[in-house]
């Protein structure tokens, strides 16, 4: 099981380059974000499973990646396949939703 | 085969789960499509008895999450896609496809935002439009936001806004503000809160890029249409209940969506075996302590239920 990244305008790029990630744009402060962070914990290994590899994006510390996305209400989950945005979810997505989206 | 599975995870799906581990009955809880429901948007709970400090509904719901685990209870973070519920043997199918069978159901699958009505069923997200103030209201410092309804879930939030928002536009349907005396008197003595009653948002401008520059408010008497500059608008025109996954079932329901009750006074629903709790039951009240109560109401039927269909001779 891979861990959970945390993204950065630092690492994002060369991160999500390869392979198809999932990206949870969230916040502390914001509770639906923290339960989807649970609806992603507590799945990790069927998301893996499916070929997910997982990234947060923490919107406090990274407004730059937030504006970069136009991510505007969180959680915003992004599916991005060897560096293309292919899919942008808004509001909190269910695990069937997350499998579905890594086809 | 399990004894009991509780749909929802919001203070009624969670006490239901506490009630019935504490009874023996170790129930899965399945999380749903938002852990901790509704409740999780909310910024500030002041009237749920023993949180004499305010507290957010995230870590209100979380609490009561640890809670029913700390009891037994094995909570899932999985939501059901299809059910059946006829027979002896209720059938759950899982988001990702696992079956689980049971012998008895409690359905606390809670509520939903009623959307704008102007966009019908599809909700416009993410570009400006928001169904939760504390989600979003941080993307808005310093700038004005319209907010759409009434009652004490909208005062909850344009009080939340008006902390974020350099000004928080409240369009009320309604001909007089609605809510406990409380947060309409904090709300009155707000300074950046603009009540504009009997309105309603008709449309919104975005500039190029997207993004919302003007909400249109409509005045309901004169028909006349007023823009103002807000960069989002929050709704919050009240709740309808999230039982979609219940057409078809033979759960029977009212004409708005909500789960019919068939005995006074108790939780039982029209199918033998299946207990319904919480807000997904409530047109009227849709406070957490009700919610609450009565998710505790459904676990005692729940185990009742299998005491009386199981061993006759142990009841009472």
């Amino acid at each position: 099981m891979s861990e959970i990244k945390e993204l950065t305008a630092a690492n994002f790029n060369e991160s999500t380059s390869t392979g198809t990630w999932l990206v949870d744009f969230w916040a502390t402060w914001c509770g639906p974000c923290r339960m989807q962070g649970r609806i992603i914990d507590e799945n990790l290994e069927a998301l893996n499973n499916a070929g997910l590899q997982v990234g947060k994006v923490n919107v406090d510390d990274q407004t730059g990646l937030a504006m970069r996305f136009k991510v505007l209400s969180i959680p915003t989950l992004l599916i991005i396949k060897n560096g293309q945005l292919v899919k942008q979810f808004v509001g909190v997505q269910q695990l069937g939703t997350l499998l579905e989206a890594a086809k | 085969m399990e004894k009991l599975i509780i749909l929802g995870s919001g203070p009624a799906g969670c006490t239901a789960a506490i009630y019935a581990a504490r009874a023996g009955i170790v129930p899965i809880l399945l999380a749903g499509p938002l852990p901790g429901g509704l409740l999780t948007q909310t910024p500030k709970i002041e009237n749920y008895p023993g949180f004499p400090d305010p507290i957010s509904g995230f870590d209100l719901t979380d609490a009561m999450l640890r809670q029913a685990e700390l009891q037994g209870a094995r909570v899932r973070y999985q939501s059901a896609k299809s059910l059946q519920l006829d027979g002896t043997t209720k059938k759950i199918t899982l988001d990702d496809g696992s079956l689980l069978e049971t012998r008895t159901v409690i359905l606390a699958l809670g509520a939903q935002h009623k959307p704008l009505p102007s966009q019908g069923k599809a909700r416009l997200q993410g570009s400006g439009i928001s169904y939760c103030a504390t989600c979003d209201g941080a993307f808005y410092r310093q700038q004005a936001v319209a907010l759409a309804g009434n009652g004490s879930a909208a005062l909850n939030e344009a009080l939340y806004l008006s902390a974020l928002a350099s000004e928080v536009h409240l369009l009320v349907p309604a001909p007089t503000l609605k809510g406990p005396r409380v947060l309409l008197d904090r709300v009155s003595q707000s300074t950046n809160i603009i009540v504009h009653l009997r309105t309603r948002p008709a449309d919104t401008v975005a500039d190029d890029d997207g993004k919302l520059t003007q909400v249109v408010m409509e005045d309901l008497s004169t028909r006349e249409r007023i823009p103002l500059a807000c960069k989002g608008l929050f709704v919050a025109l009240g709740f309808q209940p999230d039982t979609s996954l219940l057409h078809d079932t033979g759960i029977a329901l009212d004409d708005d969506g909500y789960i019919k009750l068939v005995a006074p006074e108790r939780t039982l629903t029209s199918l033998p075996g299946v207990f319904a709790a919480g807000d997904c039951t409530d047109p009227r009240y849709k406070q957490a302590v009700i919610a609450a109560a009565s998710g505790a109401k459904a676990a005692l039927d729940a185990a009742d239920f299998l005491r009386e269909n199981n061993s006759p001779s142990t009841q009472g």
